[in-house]
Parts: structure tokens; C-alpha cells; sequence
């Protein structure tokens, strides 16, 4: 009987092509990568959504579950063929052999890396990942036959990324489901790659280069960003967290963007660790000091020297002096946080950070092995480590980097929906690990701090930065709210997790998340939506819980009041989007088993700014509104994380849009001016706010620059 | 070298500054006097954005009687339509104007192999921003993008997001080049553009001929200012970096020379100077590119269908031409002939052009002639930065146009005077979102205690700390703060028309 394999072997570079010119790292630079097996759609059953009738053949795009590839290259108007990986000559030997002048090869290897990246997110994160959704208008036949398009002439805030937002949005079948990124290997003629939320896709670049030297490389050599593990990973990331965080978008503090340029390079670094050899190779090369320069650190070796610099483009512990063409370590000051406001400089902080955590636990943890290989002293000799011993070092450091890794991805299920900072990260990091893993006998949330610490990363409102405080704690919960919140949410997420856990496709998971936020406004079969609106129609206490208005008379305070149908009824509720419904379902390294539901709520208003008066006033918007003029707009919104086990809400990580003057009293309720004054020194500024000339001439305001905020942040 | 100049034997006392006032784009004259007697006069530029010429020709023509039909310099700092365009739309009033010798820097002598050279790679890239525009503007918003946009969500924010970058770009690109000259009647192009502005072009053709010996002029050289008297000229730019790049085969130290600067958009430039071509150099064999041969083309109609349209890629790479078009109008504005002109009493007027950043930081490093050096025996350029009473700030007041640690920050705390030619009813789309820097509108006002003249407020949008803030009553509310004398001392040296400002440096 024929079973299907597991994993599909394809080659590739581990780093990028340049590695394989450099005799030190020839041997290590092409690597076979696992990824799991998938049967290829062709063009014609995703047309026609049929499943899989023909096999694929030549002229066809490599579609799979999560990407399809198209391979043109508007430049030049050329479509390349398509790699057939199922070519049994190809499957025979391990994929296409790696090739810089083969467009097939660089096909297959987007595709190997991407999906690599894919497969470690979701053993992370413990679910299937999903990309942002596309919102395009259906055309509507009127009552009168005539053609109308909704909202065909409103300029349209993006509300409609959620379902929650009013039931206009449940009138558009085209909820706006992406099953497939789409990939471009050969899309630019530029030193850029990036991830275009506008039409989730990735557009990889190439360009000549142009090496600081003749040693360093070839002048006018064409450097292919899609041939670059590193970059490739980082692309997809910023899709990935898109698919979570589509908010994360919205440069409202200098860390949101900055946030984004790190974690993805957070992935990249992390991966280069899941690669034995080249771990191997590492380990020996820096006798077992990761602190060390090394490539497991790098960023982008040949696109750093591609763009004339001496060293690869980013390095998360040290870099290249371009004076002396030394490397050097960078030692982190607590000023840094301060002063570096460029996304990737900032971003790079974050990096370096959680690196520097990684290299301290890998360093406590393997101090054991260095005093057993040196008789007790821990000093090793001069020379060559032994094997043995490098072997067993690089299996600490490739499960530590495993576990920081998986640390990363899983806070993110703890981070607030928007306007996220790097203090907030912290938080995240500790409250998930403490959720999971209680008694931390390694010490690992002691490195995260103390890595922090160093940089000068605080989180906002904390008093002492340590782990107790560092931890979302919940404030009791006023006048029996939080217990009519479990009434109405406590069985119904339940339900949730019944209904979720057997659903297998994505596009089914996504349809019962669909379900659950939106559907149904009769009594039984009512989604989340509802039942909030409902629920806390007017309540002070989830007031004061959450930062957001849930009173009726809420339009005072900038928030629009929607109807609410509950059959034939109706109800008038604040209007709420709720977004990034999720089960988190892990089992911790001590046993310890978390059973939570987590889902956001949004809101927003739009303010304007009296400078002459340091005064602010907000106004509800209508219906997708956007700003107008010189308005803003201000959202706020919480992250719950509902404990399924306890029937509890065991945290509510919160970005109010309302203060209260008496934090006991929901009836003093204002604007956060504290949070509005922030984003608009950031937004409005034209001081050191970390934009780069083209982001200042071409983005235009900030609501155009928020479409394709990578495309801009990544020129260089 | 520079004339020789005549002996002066009065020594000079005082100059007076012009600022005309025709838009956003430079012109000043600057007159060097003895006393009551003009020992020297100097024109420094002549450009606007964009104004019709018989708004300017009168005050050209008055201009030119003004000096008697005759100026001793002639400085043009760089080849940007606002420093140059009004010699070719008032050339009838120019052909009147006689001009004792023309200075520039050292890279628009077309004679000289280096520059010809570059130039002509240059002007490969030149070639490229014109017919990016050109495809762009046919392309990105024609009838069937915009339909298709309109059905996203986003559409009419994408729709707006590409006119913004298409009307910055087309002001980027109209700055620096005449498009026109590169598609004749008859749509052949052209090789590469070597051409030039045509107010340039005027410039040379009439006052450059060897005999009337133009100086290309190099940083570090210091020499008399022509008949004056213990006047001197120090200048500080354009950085001489590329030539350094060639006679070291490309050895390079810190931030990258500008001639390499765009060699990474190689690739780039070559496929747009070719598109449509069938000899484009294409970076894979054909081997592996669907032939129309090939029959059903699946991936074609995959990528052109209905379904996917919202995902198509057609236009982003051309967009790369901004990255090209700033990183060439960064360029063009570092190779401003940047002066430091000394008076015999030690004070100094800094003429920078639009030189950004990369040339304020080039001029720390210059090789003095007599081995110049601060009294602290650091770089001489840093003397002079903190003896400079008179300003004339670089590239409209943008937030890269006047350094900061190595420019600003090292000029005195107060008594300077400034001016800048900013004007938001002549003005590129493109440059409001930098100009004016609050940063540095409020670092000149406190140094100048409101000695900061801009050549028309009226309707500035302030930004950043200063939004919503009225740009005149921030210069009025500073000049409220200087003291009666300050004041009165101000009043006696400055002097305002419809068509200029003037003020008196002394020396």
C-alpha cells in the first residue's frame, strides 16, 4: 500500500548563495530542507474551486494549501516556468539543484523556506495559521435590478477586517477569505522585498551589486532577494503576523512598525538554529561562545554587501566597524530605546534582546558540559573542540533556540490587538510563560528582563520590573460584571472549542471563527458579537475592565452607537469590532495543560487636535469613516483571555480609548488624552519620528502610508 | 584660479544680501561695498519652481539696471530648476546682463574626463526617471486600474496614495531634467540624457566660453574675493569623494560617495531604458520563459484573470524610480557649490546652496590650502560655522538641508540672520511634507532672535511640534523678543519690497 510521505526533501541554501563562493562555509550553505508533503493544486481547480482533477503540468503556478507562486517578472513581461516538484526526477533527487540562474530553483526554494517558517509558526502557536483577509465590494443587484456597489463612493475606514462591526458587513458574502499567499520571486528591480498587505502577496526583488569592494563580491553581480533564507523567512513572518495582528499595520507609536521588522527577523535568527550542520559548524567555529561573531546572528549576508556594506545587513550581537572591516560587539546601552527611532534600528533592539536572552540561558544551561569536558575547570584548551562535545552543545543551543522561539510566537497570543510597544512584548513574554510554565527553574524570564533591562525597554505604568509586576494581573471586577460576562461568553466558548477542535481545513476553521464572532442574532444561536453588545450594553464595570465605552450614551466620548438586530428586535450598543478569535490549547515542559480562549474587542473615534490650546476633540465617526482633513483617527481596544478550565477571565490587555479621572468610577470617563497625545506627537511630528525621506515624500499622509506600510519601510 | 583680482585699496566694510522674491527657488545678489561705494557684486543663482515669465521679467529687467547691466560673479550652485530656470525663461533680459566671470563647482566642468565620464553613466539613470515617469503616468491611474481599485476596500485610498507618489515623483523629476528633450517629435529616444536644464544651459553657452575662464571650483581652496578688500572665499563644496572613489578602484570609507551611491539601481535602470525593447538584457535564459509557443498559457491567465486582478504586480516595480529620483535629487543637491565667504572683520556669510547632509558632513574632512585648522586645531570649516553672522539656509528649510551636529549646532547662539526662499504659492507638491523642518525653523528663530527672513509666509503649513501654528507670528513673536536696540539695529539694516529683501551684513 502506498502511504503518503511525510515530509517532501527540497534543497537550498541554509544563508543565501554568496555563502556558497566562501570556502569556510561551501560545505554548509546548501541544505536539504523537510517540508511537509502536500498534493499541488492546479490553476484550473482553484478557478473552478474543484478539488485536485489533473495533475499539474507545464504553464501552471505552484499552488499549495498556503502559497501559490507565480513566477512573472513585470520588468522584463516574462512568466517562467513553473517547477514541477512532483517531477519524479526532480522528487528523486531532493528537489532542483541549488542555482542562482535557474528561476525554477529559485521557485522551489522560496517555497521550501516559506513553508519551513510556516510549519515552525504553527507548532509554536498550536494552530493553523490564517493570512489577512481582502475585503473587495460585491456588485449587489438592487431591488430595481440596477447594479449598485456598496460604499462605491465612500472613502472606507477598514472596519470591515472583522466581521463584528455592525450587520452591514454580514450582507457581503465575500467575507474576504484568502486561502493562498501569493509569491513573486522576481517582482522588483530594486534592493527590496516585501510583504504587500494590499494584495497579500510577497514581491522579492534583485538588483546589481554594488560591494564596497572587489573582495567582497562582484560588481553589477545580480543579487536575487528571493534566494536568501533570510529574507524570504522575514517576509513571510510580517505575513503571518499580519494574518494575527492586522492592526500592527498602523504605525501609532514608533515601536508598532519597529515590531514588525523584529519579530521577523526574530524568526530568521531562530531558524538558522533548526539547521544541524550549520549548527554544528557554528558551535565549532565559535568554540561554543554564540556571543561571538557568527552566522546564526546575521541577517542577509550577500544582500548586506550587495548594498556596498562590509558585513551582512543586520547582526542582532555585534557588526561590522566599516572603518576597520572588523567586527565588533555591540554593547547595549540603556539609552538605546531612547534615541534609535528608525523602524529596523529600533527593531534591531528587540532583536538583540531576545538574542542576547537566548545566548545567556544557552550559556547557564551548557556550563555543565564545559566543566565535564574540562575536568571541572570549564576552560577550554586551545585547539579544536571535540566533536562530541560539539555536538552535545549544539543540542542545547538548538533546543534553547527552539524555546525562545516558541516563547516569541506564543506572547503574541497575549499582546494587545494594536499599538503595541516593546514593553508590551515583555509583558506578553512573561504572563504566557507563567500561564504555561508556573515554577521557572532556569530562569529563563530572569534573562528576558535582565535583556530588556539593558536596553532601556520598559513597559509604561509598571513600578518595579520584575516578573510579579510584569505579569497581566486582572483588578477584580466591579458590580458582578465579570461574572455576567462568564454567564454569557463561559458556555458559549466552550462550544467554541468543541466546534474548532475538529475542524481540520483552514478555510473551516476560518468559517466557524466567522460564525462564532457574527452569526446568528436569535437567542440560541447568537455570535460573540451579540452577546457582547448585548451583555454590556451599558456596564461600568467591563468599563473599567477594558478602557472601552459600553454605554448607550457613548457618542459624547467619540464612539459611534450601531443597531443591534436581535431577530426582529433591536438594540442600540456601542459599536465594537471583535476580532482574533482563537483557541490556545498547550501542554507546558512541566505537564502544566492551559485551556484558553482569546478574542479582541476594538473600538474607535477620530479626533482632532488643537495645538493652541494643547485641547482635543473626538467625534463619532459614521459608518467606515475615515478622517477627514486634519483628523485622526484613535482606536483603543483589549485582548480577553478567557480560562475555559476556570470559567474565569483571567487577563484583559488593554489599550483604553477611555481614562478615568477616578479609576473606581466609570461615570468619569474622558478621551484617553494621555494615549491620543502620544500617537499624535508620534503621527504629526516631523522631528527625529524615524521616517526616512521616501516615506516623507512619497507615503503621503498616514492613512495612505498605512496600505503598504513594508513597502516603504523596507528601501533602504 | 579666480581673476586676479583689482587692487582694492579701501577695505570692505559691509555687504548688503538680496533675496528676490519670486517663489520657492533662489535668487540673491549679493553687493560688497566700501563704505558707500559697491566694490563687487555677485549674483548667486536664478530659479523659481514655477511661474510664468512675465511675472519676473520686470523685476529682472529692474534687477539688471540695478547693477548697471553688469555683475563681477556669477554663481550657479547647482542644476535645479529653482536655482536656474529663470535665466532661460527671462533669457531675453539676461542676454543684457554682462558677467565678469561664472563660478561653479568642480562637477559641471563638462571638459574634464571624470566628470564627462559620470555624466554619462548619470545620465543613463537620468534617461531612466524620465521614462519611468513617462510609463507611469501612462499606466498606473489609466480608466481600467481605477475601475478595477475602486472595487477594493482601500480603493480610493490606493487610488489617492498613487496620484501623491506619481505628483511627487513628477516634481522630482521636472526639478532636475528636461523630459521634453529626451522624446523628439517623432518618439526616437535617445541614448541617455547628457542633455541639461535649459536655464543651465543658457548659463554656459553664454558666460562659459573658455575665454571668459568659468572656475570649477574644489573644496578647500581659499582665495580674495574679486575687488574687494580682505574678503574671502572659502569653499566647502561639493565634496570630491567620487573622484577619490575612481583612483582607488573603489576603496571606501564610511558613508557611500555618490557616484557608487546608485549603482545598486544597475539593474533597474537597464530594464526600464529598455522595456519594450527586444534587445532588453534579461536576467534568466530564455530556456526558461513561457514561450507564446507554448500554447494554453494557464499561469497567464491565471495571473491576468478576472478573479486575481486585485493581486497583479504590473506597476510596483516601476515604482522604484522614487527611490532613484530622491536618491538623484540628494545627489544633485550635494554637488552645490557651497561658499563660506569671510569678511575682513572675521564675520562669515555661508552660501551651502541646497547641500544636504552628506556634504555638510564632507566638509569636516576637507584638506585646507595652507593646511587651514580651527584654533583648536580641529577642522577649519568648524571656525568658520561658529563666525557665520549671515545664513543663507540650504534647500528651503527642509529637514535635510541644514545639518544639525555639524552644521547648526555649531553656528553661534544668537545675532545671526537668515534667509530662506520658501513659498507655498510656488512650490513643488512634494516638498511640503518636508519644508518647512520645525526642528530647524525653531533652532533659527532662537539663533537669529527672529532674523529669519522666508521669502513668503502667507499660508506655510506648520508641522510637527509647531502644527497649527502661523509661521509669521512665530518670526514676529521672536523679533517681539529682541531687545529695543536689537531691534531698532534691525530695523536700520533691514529693508523690504514687493519683489525682495535685503539686509546688511557687516563685515
Amino acid at each position: 500500500m502506498k502511504r503518503i510521505p511525510p515530509y517532501r526533501k527540497l534543497r537550498g541554501y541554509a544563508f543565501d548563495p554568496s555563502l556558497s563562493l566562501r570556502l569556510d562555509t561551501v560545505g554548509i550553505n546548501e541544505m536539504v530542507y523537510m517540508v511537509p508533503w502536500e498534493e499541488f493544486a492546479t490553476v484550473r481547480s482553484v478557478i473552478h474551486q474543484t478539488e485536485k482533477v489533473e495533475t499539474p503540468g507545464k504553464n501552471e503556478a505552484l499552488i499549495g494549501e498556503y502559497l501559490e507562486i507565480v513566477d512573472y517578472d513585470p520588468s522584463v513581461g516574462r512568466f517562467y516556468e513553473t517547477v514541477d516538484l512532483d517531477d519524479p526526477y526532480i522528487l528523486a533527487q531532493d528537489g532542483l539543484e541549488p542555482s542562482e540562474s535557474n528561476p525554477q530553483f529559485h521557485q522551489q526554494m522560496v517555497y521550501a523556506v516559506a513553508m519551513t517558517t510556516i510549519t515552525n509558526f504553527e507548532r509554536a502557536l498550536g494552530r493553523k495559521i490564517q493570512w489577512a483577509r481582502h475585503i473587495a465590494y460585491r456588485t449587489n443587484k438592487g431591488s430595481d435590478g440596477k447594479e449598485s456597489k456598496e460604499s462605491r463612493n465612500d472613502d472606507v475606514d477598514d472596519d470591515a477586517t472583522v466581521w463584528g462591526e455592525g450587520q452591514q458587513d454580514q450582507r457581503n458574502e465575500n467575507d474576504g477569505y484568502v486561502r493562498r499567499l501569493r509569491i513573486y520571486p522576481h517582482a522588483l528591480r530594486e534592493a527590496n522585498a516585501f510583504y504587500s498587505p494590499t494584495k497579500k502577496s510577497l514581491l522579492f526583488g534583485y538588483f546589481s551589486s554594488k560591494p564596497a569592494d572587489a573582495a567582497i563580491g562582484m560588481r553589477g553581480n545580480l543579487v536575487f532577494t528571493c534566494l536568501s533564507h533570510d529574507i524570504i523567512t522575514h517576509e513571510i513572518t510580517h505575513a503571518i503576523l499580519d494574518g494575527i495582528y492586522p492592526r500592527y499595520n498602523e504605525p501609532t507609536n514608533p515601536d508598532v512598525l519597529a515590531f514588525h521588522e523584529a519579530f521577523a527577523d526574530i524568526v530568521a535568527l531562530f531558524q538558522h538554529f533548526s539547521f544541524p550542520v550549520v549548527l554544528r559548524h557554528q558551535v565549532a567555529k565559535t568554540r561554543g561562545n554564540l556571543k561571538t561573531e557568527n552566522l546564526l546572528g546575521q541577517l542577509a549576508q550577500e544582500f548586506g554587501r550587495g548594498i556596498g556594506k562590509r558585513g551582512s545587513l543586520r547582526d542582532a550581537i555585534g557588526g561590522m566597524n566599516e572603518a576597520t572591516g572588523k567586527w565588533e560587539p555591540k554593547e547595549p546601552s540603556a539609552t538605546d530605546y531612547q534615541l534609535l527611532t528608525e523602524p529596523h534600528d529600533r527593531g534591531s533592539l528587540l532583536v538583540a534582546a531576545i538574542f542576547e536572552a537566548f545566548a545567556n540561558i544557552y550559556q547557564t544551561r551548557t556550563a555543565d558540559l564545559l566543566r565535564i569536558a574540562t575536568g571541572g575547570t570549564g576552560v577550554l584548551p586551545q585547539g579544536e573542540l571535540n566533536p562530541d562535545l560539539v555536538n552535545r552543545l549544539s543540542e542545547e543551543a538548538s533546543k534553547v533556540a527552539g524555546q525562545v522561539l516558541s516563547i516569541c510566537i506564543r506572547a503574541l497570543d497575549y499582546c494587545p490587538p494594536l499599538d503595541i510597544t516593546f514593553g508590551d512584548y515583555l509583558r506578553a513574554i512573561i504572563t504566557a510563560d507563567i500561564d504555561l510554565v508556573p515554577f521557572d527553574n532556569r530562569n529563563y524570564r530572569v534573562a528576558f528582563i535582565e535583556a530588556f533591562r539593558r536596553r532601556g525597554i520598559y513597559p509604561e505604568d509598571i513600578k518595579t520590573l520584575s516578573e510579579e509586576s510584569l505579569r497581566h494581573k486582572l483588578e477584580p471586577v466591579q458590580d458582578g460584571d465579570g461574572k455576567r460576562l462568564v454567564n454569557v461568553i463561559g458556555k458559549f466558548l466552550l462550544d467554541y472549542r468543541k466546534e474548532i477542535a475538529d475542524k481540520k481545513g483552514r478555510k473551516e476553521v476560518h468559517d466557524t471563527n466567522k460564525e462564532f464572532i457574527a452569526h446568528g442574532s436569535d437567542d440560541t444561536n447568537r455570535g460573540l458579537y451579540h452577546r457582547l453588545g448585548r451583555a454590556f450594553g451599558s456596564s461600568n464595570g467591563f468599563e473599567l475592565l477594558t478602557g472601552l465605552a459600553f454605554r448607550r450614551d457613548c457618542e459624547p466620548l467619540g464612539i459611534r452607537i450601531s443597531k443591534i438586530m436581535y431577530g426582529t428586535e433591536h438594540e442600540w450598543s456601542p459599536t465594537i469590532e471583535v476580532a482574533d478569535l482563537r483557541l490556545v490549547s498547550r501542554t507546558g515542559p512541566q505537564g502544566r495543560q492551559i485551556n484558553q480562549v482569546v478574542f479582541s474587542i476594538l473600538q474607535r473615534t477620530l479626533v482632532s487636535y488643537d495645538p493652541e490650546k494643547d485641547a482635543f476633540a473626538v467625534r463619532a465617526p459614521k459608518y467606515h469613516e475615515p478622517p477627514t482633513g486634519s483628523e485622526m483617527m484613535f482606536r483603543g481596544g483589549c485582548t480577553i483571555v478567557f480560562d475555559l478550565d476556570t470559567q474565569k477571565i483571567k487577563h484583559v490587555i488593554s489599550k483604553p480609548i477611555l481614562r478615568f479621572l477616578d479609576p473606581k468610577r466609570a461615570e468619569t470617563a474622558e478621551p484617553h488624552y494621555g494615549r491620543i497625545r502620544r500617537q499624535h506627537a508620534f503621527q504629526r511630528v516631523d522631528g527625529p519620528n524615524g521616517f526616512s525621506d521616501f516615506q516623507q515624500y512619497f507615503m503621503g499622509d498616514y492613512n495612505m502610508g498605512a496600505l503598504e506600510p513594508f513597502a516603504f519601510v523596507h528601501h533602504h | 584660479m579666480p581673476k586676479t583680482p583689482k587692487k582694492s585699496t579701501t577695505e570692505t566694510t559691509h555687504a548688503v544680501v538680496r533675496m528676490y522674491r519670486f517663489g520657492t527657488g533662489d535668487c540673491f545678489l549679493v553687493k560688497f561695498f566700501a563704505g558707500t561705494s559697491v566694490q563687487c557684486k555677485l549674483l548667486i543663482d536664478c530659479g523659481v519652481w514655477s511661474r510664468p515669465a512675465e511675472e519676473m521679467e520686470p523685476v529682472i529687467q529692474q534687477l539688471i539696471a540695478d547693477v548697471q547691466g553688469k555683475i563681477d560673479i556669477l554663481v550657479v550652485t547647482h542644476e535645479h530648476k529653482d536655482h536656474v530656470s529663470i535665466f532661460h525663461s527671462c533669457r531675453a533680459a539676461f542676454k543684457n546682463l554682462k558677467v565678469g566671470q561664472v563660478w561653479m563647482g568642480w562637477t559641471e566642468n563638462d571638459q574634464d574626463e571624470v566628470v564627462k565620464t559620470w555624466k554619462k553613466s548619470y545620465g543613463q539613470k537620468r534617461l531612466a526617471l524620465a521614462k519611468a515617469a513617462r510609463m507611469m503616468n501612462e499606466k498606473m491611474l489609466s480608466s481600467s486600474e481605477v475601475d478595477g481599485m475602486k472595487n477594493l476596500r482601500d480603493g480610493n485610498r490606493l487610488i489617492r496614495s498613487r496620484q501623491h507618489f506619481l505628483s511627487v515623483y513628477n516634481g522630482l523629476v521636472e526639478l532636475a531634467m528636461n523630459a521634453e528633450e529626451l522624446f523628439g517629435a517623432d518618439e526616437t529616444e535617445v541614448d541617455g540624457y547628457v542633455g541639461m536644464l535649459d536655464g543651465m544651459k543658457f548659463v554656459k553657452d553664454n558666460w562659459c566660453k573658455p575665454e571668459q575662464r568659468p572656475q570649477y571650483l574644489e573644496p578647500g581652496r581659499v582665495f580674495p574675493m574679486p575687488n574687494t578688500k580682505g574678503v574671502k572665499v572659502h569653499v566647502l563644496g561639493p565634496p570630491k569623494e567620487y573622484d577619490k572613489v575612481k583612483k582607488e578602484k573603489g576603496g571606501v570609507t564610511g558613508s557611500y560617495p555618490h557616484n557608487f551611491a546608485l549603482s545598486d539601481m544597475d539593474a533597474y535602470v537597464e530594464a526600464v531604458n529598455a522595456f519594450g525593447r527586444s534587445d532588453a538584457a534579461m536576467p534568466f535564459e530564455d530556456q526558461y520563459a513561457i514561450q507564446p509557443a507554448d500554447g494554453s498559457d494557464k499561469l497567464k491567465n491565471y495571473y491576468f484573470g478576472n478573479e486575481n486582478n486585485w493581486r497583479r504586480i504590473d506597476h510596483e516595480w516601476l515604482m522604484s524610480a522614487g527611490q532613484l529620483a530622491l536618491r538623484a535629487n540628494d545627489l544633485t543637491n550635494n554637488l552645490s557649490l557651497a561658499l563660506a565667504i569671510e569678511l575682513p572683520g572675521g564675520n562669515v556669510m555661508l552660501f551651502p546652496g541646497d547641500a544636504e547632509y552628506g556634504s555638510w558632513e564632507s566638509w569636516q574632512g576637507i584638506q585646507w590650502e595652507n593646511d587651514l585648522k580651527a584654533p583648536d586645531g580641529g577642522p577649519f570649516v568648524n571656525d568658520l560655522l561658529g563666525r557665520t553672522t549671515f545664513y543663507k539656509v540650504a534647500h528651503h528649510l527642509s529637514h535635510n538641508g541644514t545639518a544639525r551636529d555639524v552644521g547648526l549646532e555649531r553656528m553661534p547662539q544668537s545675532g545671526m540672520t537668515a534667509m530662506a526662499t520658501l513659498d507655498y504659492e510656488h512650490i513643488s507638491d512634494g516638498w511640503k511634507s518636508t519644508m518647512p523642518n520645525s526642528e530647524i525653523v525653531k533652532e533659527l528663530l532662537r539663533r537669529t532672535s527672529g532674523r529669519l527672513i522666508v521669502t513668503n509666509t502667507h499660508g506655510i503649513a506648520m508641522k510637527g511640534s509647531l502644527s497649527g501654528k502661523d509661521f509669521q507670528e512665530l518670526i514676529d513673536d521672536a523679533r517681539n523678543q529682541m531687545t529695543q536696540e536689537e531691534a531698532k539695529e534691525f530695523k536700520s539694516r533691514f529693508k523690504e519690497t514687493d519683489d525682495y529683501f535685503e539686509f546688511k551684513v557687516m563685515a
